[in-house]
């Protein structure tokens, strides 16, 4: 058998006992659970409904209301992490809003109203493009990570892309550019069209996937964005060396004194 | 729709075991991956009780066990929020584990076909680890009927693996 086939193999085999996954067996327990509670939901209904009239003369005026199907998720103190219907992950760092009909996504649409800097890493689909809209701009994409970022304060809309690819665009505009891996795009408010741009950083999404991944980056580049992340002042005691890892967000200490004894060099610290 | 229809039936027989090797990569234990896929077809049910309406059944099941996997791992784990299927070497993709699933289901119902003493005799070498000779002295068999029963079991599998497939994983 193939590597693959022997990995299956090898996972089917830890977990394999007899009289386990019998789909027949598992069946009839469902069926005989929903018709337990078929019978017993039957008597909380009858029983309910007085509780149902009572709430019904309580809420006439409000049934006139036209009802509201749309989530609205506000990252209010710190980053958020939200799964939609789709098993689309959106990362909101504070402040970020996202909006969408839960009517209509995942089943007519993939279709979301955002706004302050969010991470997305959407589930493929390729019947249904993922489109995410800002007050100026539109990003659609198939499956992918990207983060988009557009303040009040600012006067640009901001697409990074992880992975994949994806198509932005001015929210009106009919055209846009496609960015793939590692491409950052911006759309200046007014313009029509946005820009391909340099990254700032090697990790612009650090914030939302935790990690910094190096590949022969410069030590410079490295000291670069971990001073802007952490808002701190890094400078290594030499220039011409290149970092290849990876390191968690969570401690900056600790990539620090990492960096020192991978390289055998100095980094000295100050505050800003 | 009723839970007793065939619609529901044949929807259940054909998803549940793939359902449940998926849940496994993440869970990594047959008793809550079983619980798991049960509790998502009993509110499937539900809400097509309700008259919701699913397109694209499939998908949406699928959605539906990796949440609750990973509701259930984070509510577990307080350290580590990042959570990700695996086989017993490295991380897997979801596409790449939904995909899994599937041959596993298939390797699965394949195992459980085997006659019964080859069965044993497979179980014993390949899952337990087993020389041929120890499980020769264990079952009270020669040796050569251990190899005998090996690769009847081999040939069965390769066979039914790589086969078309049942429909229903029953």
């Amino acid at each position: 058998m193939k590597d693959k086939e022997e990995r299956k193999l090898q996972f089917v085999l830890r977990y394999y006992e007899n009289g386990k996954l019998d789909t027949r067996k598992a069946l009839k327990k469902i069926t005989g659970i929903a018709y337990q509670n078929k019978v017993s939901g039957f008597w909380a209904y009858l029983s309910g409904i007085a509780a149902a009239i009572l709430i019904c003369v309580v809420s006439y005026t409000l049934l006139s209301r036209k009802e509201h199907h749309t989530v609205l998720i506000t990252a209010d103190a710190m980053v958020t992490r939200y799964f939609l219907s789709d098993s689309t992950l959106a990362i909101l760092s504070q402040g970020a809003t996202l909006e969408y009909d839960t009517d209509k996504y995942g089943k007519a649409n993939r279709e979301v109203n955002m706004s302050g800097k969010i991470y997305f890493s959407v589930r493929k689909n390729a019947l249904s493009p993922f489109i995410a809209t800002t007050e100026y701009a539109q990003v659609k994409v198939l499956g992918t990570e990207f983060e988009v970022t557009e303040c009040r304060k600012d006067t640009a809309t901001r697409v990074y892309v992880k992975s994949g690819k994806v198509v932005f665009k001015g929210r009106y505009g009919k055209n846009g550019i496609v960015l793939t891996k590692d491409m950052c795009g911006m759309l200046t408010h007014g313009d029509e069209m946005p820009v391909a741009v340099h990254a700032v950083s090697p990790n612009p999404s650090a914030w939302a996937t935790g990690k910094f991944i190096y590949r022969n980056t410069p030590i410079d580049e490295v000291l670069k964005e971990l001073s802007l992340y952490y808002g701190t002042l890094l400078y290594a005691s030499e220039h011409e060396r290149t970092i290849t890892g990876e390191f968690k967000t969570d401690n900056l200490g600790e990539i620090i004194a990492l960096i020192e004894k991978t390289l055998d060099i100095r980094i000295i610290q100050k505050e800003q | 729709m009723d839970i007793n229809t065939k619609i529901f039936r044949d929807n259940f027989l054909q998803y549940y075991r793939p359902l449940c090797l998926f849940a496994l990569h993440y869970l990594k234990d047959i008793d809550d991956a079983e619980d798991t896929v049960q509790d998502c077809f009993m509110e499937l049910w539900k809400r097509r009780e309700k008259g919701f309406e699913v397109s694209g059944l499939k998908s949406y099941l699928y959605s539906m066990v990796r949440n609750r996997c990973i509701d259930i791992l984070k509510k577990d784990s307080l350290i580590d929020g990042n959570v990700q299927p695996s086989d017993l070497e490295e991380i897997l993709s979801d596409e790449e584990c939904e995909e899994w699933s599937y041959d596993e289901a298939r390797i699965w119902t394949a195992i459980e076909a085997l006659p019964e003493k080859c069965k044993e005799v497979f179980l014993l070498a390949k899952r337990d680890g087993m020389k041929y000779e120890e499980i020769a002295v264990r079952l009270h068999i020669s040796v050569n009927t251990v190899k005998n029963q090996m690769s009847k079991a081999l040939k069965t599998l390769k066979e039914g693996v790589s086969r078309v497939y049942l429909f229903f994983f029953g």
